[in-house]
């Protein structure tokens, strides 16, 4: 079981995502993730739904057009299959 | 609580769109150039009112009798200006968010805030000196009429860059140049609105744009945020936010922040003016000093109380284990591990406990000043990360460091019958999973 950081930067058409993870609730450790924003967000869905307990996901949100944090939790985000779709709810 | 969950999923989105609204970054991000002013400000008046006693006199003896004056150059080139500063923060990050050269939106902020500032003051002898700028409305005082100014400079400056309507130069010309020409159309048409809304208050009002904006929002905002209901509403929304998952002192600080700051700076003007602060008489009561040294220290919903009962209390390793380590982080009001790791975020049983402990407090804090047990706060601020305590002693003296020890006991009594249920459930997983190994390796 996992607790997951999300950062999200740049604006609503060229964003960048970052995946971390943590086992001790202090330290994250960056998930490496290959390939477009797209594929690389479906790469974290799997890793989420195998790996994510009950912890709501931190979502730490540094946009041009958007600077609130959030926290979903885990169901609510598997529900989101398309990235631009998940940039849009923040 | 399904009902009530169903009414905030269906608020999130208003109160989202809220808080990334133009207007909202655009203040956010703009006042944050005063807290470097604010901050090292605050040094300066310290050093001037440190409250020991026979200090006063020890300077005297010292320096002489204006031992203070030197000190008081600086309050006043930092406390005094920050409604400029914010205006030039407010009209530059407007312009930057969309996209356009920011600096001449800045500037054009301060022009136009000095356009329907008066330029005169008036002497003992209610003669009118002139060729000044007047320092009682660039400071706290002008904090409301330096956002409206700032974000109407910020839009109407964006607008003109993003339709084109501005003096094109040729290419080769250096962006400079090219940015300076730039900003002449619609730096003209920002001055020609400041000058005929300082004609228009002047004619209709018998004031400044300034001090009418002062007078018929300022100060009725500085009211509402200072009565009991403000000490409750400010714990209440930021708890109510975070447990929802929106970062609650992002949305509520970023409205409240400039009306907090400008409560504070009124009760500077009254102390350095020679007059004593009295809670209910002439005195703010909810000043940014109360939010971050007595609602949200220790972090959003005072955690750090439940962080020691965990420590001392909790009999699941991974409680005890998570308070260990969310001890340094929640000294320093740094809560995440906790929000998330406890959790507390979308945890039905934590909501309670989560909204009560700020909401009392902030009841109690406000009670204390109001009754004169503390001191109301003056412009002396000091970073929110500074840990309790000391913080306390700092803003308020013994008696505000002896309040927050008070309240992180009231806070691990609140939170431990809560805390006592997860720690049950927490042991009962970690009987279960031993044996598997799949609990969390802290």
């Amino acid at each position: 079981m996992k607790l997951y950081k999300i950062r999200v930067t740049g604006d609503k058409e060229n964003f960048n995502i970052e995946y971390e993870y943590s086992i001790n609730f202090v330290d994250y450790i960056k998930i490496e993730y290959q390939g477009s924003e797209q594929e690389k967000y479906q790469k974290f869905l799997q890793e989420l739904e195998q790996n994510g307990g009950m912890h709501p996901i931190n979502v730490k949100v540094k946009m041009k057009t958007k600077f609130v944090d959030r926290a979903y939790l885990k169901n609510e985000i598997i529900k989101i299959k398309d990235v631009n779709d998940f940039i849009n709810r923040l | 609580m399904k009902k009530f969950e169903n009414i905030m999923e269906k608020l999130a989105p208003f109160i989202m769109k809220f808080a990334n609204s133009k207007p909202v970054m655009a203040m956010k991000d703009g006042l944050m150039l005063i807290m470097p002013l604010t901050l090292v400000g605050s040094l300066f008046l310290l050093l001037a009112f440190i409250p020991i006693d026979g200090w006063n006199s020890l300077m005297e003896g010292l320096f002489g009798q204006a031992w203070q004056e030197p000190l008081f150059q600086v309050v006043g080139a930092t406390f005094d200006i920050i409604a400029l500063v914010a205006v030039f923060g407010i009209a530059y990050t407007y312009a930057k968010n969309e996209g356009c050269e920011a600096v001449s939106a800045g500037i054009l902020g301060i022009v136009s805030f000095l356009i329907v500032t008066a330029s005169y003051v008036t002497g003992s002898g209610n003669e009118k000196i002139g060729g000044v700028i007047p320092k009682t409305w660039t400071g706290g005082k002008g904090m409301i009429a330096a956002i409206l100014i700032g974000l109407l400079v910020g839009y109407v400056y964006s607008w003109f860059i993003k339709k084109g309507i501005r003096i094109k130069m040729p290419d080769g010309v250096p962006t400079g140049v090219a940015n300076a020409f730039s900003a002449l159309i619609p730096g003209l048409v920002i001055m020609i609105i400041s000058m005929l809304l300082y004609i228009l208050f002047k004619v209709l009002a018998g004031k400044t744009f300034i001090e009418w904006v002062y007078e018929v929002l300022q100060t009725p905002l500085q009211g509402l945020t200072d009565s009991l209901g403000g000490a409750i509403a400010i714990p209440f929304l930021i708890s109510l936010f975070w447990w929802f998952g929106i970062h609650g002192p992002a949305v509520v600080m970023g409205v409240m922040s400039p009306i907090c700051q400008a409560n504070a700076l009124a009760n500077q003007e009254i102390v350095n003016a020679g007059g004593k602060l009295i809670a209910g008489q002439n005195a703010h009561i909810v000043t940014q000093q109360f939010v971050d040294q007595f609602i949200t220290f220790g972090g959003s919903g005072m955690t750090l109380g439940l962080v020691l009962a965990m420590i001392f209390l909790a009999k699941s390793s991974h409680l005890k284990r998570l308070g260990e380590l969310s001890i340094v982080p929640g000294i320093f009001n740094i809560n995440e591990p906790i929000l998330f790791g406890f959790s507390i975020v979308f945890n039905p049983m934590m909501l309670l406990p989560f909204i009560l402990v700020p909401t009392l407090s902030g009841i109690i804090t406000y009670t204390a000043i109001r009754l004169g047990f503390l001191a109301p706060f003056t412009a002396v601020q000091i970073p929110w990360t500074t840990p309790p305590i000391l913080s306390g002693f700092i803003v308020g003296g013994w008696r505000a460091a002896l309040l927050q020890v008070l309240l992180i006991l009231m806070a691990a009594l609140i939170y431990l019958p809560f805390l006592k249920i997860q720690d049950k459930i927490s042991l009962q997983e970690e009987l279960k999973s031993e044996s598997a190994g799949e609990y969390l390796n802290i």
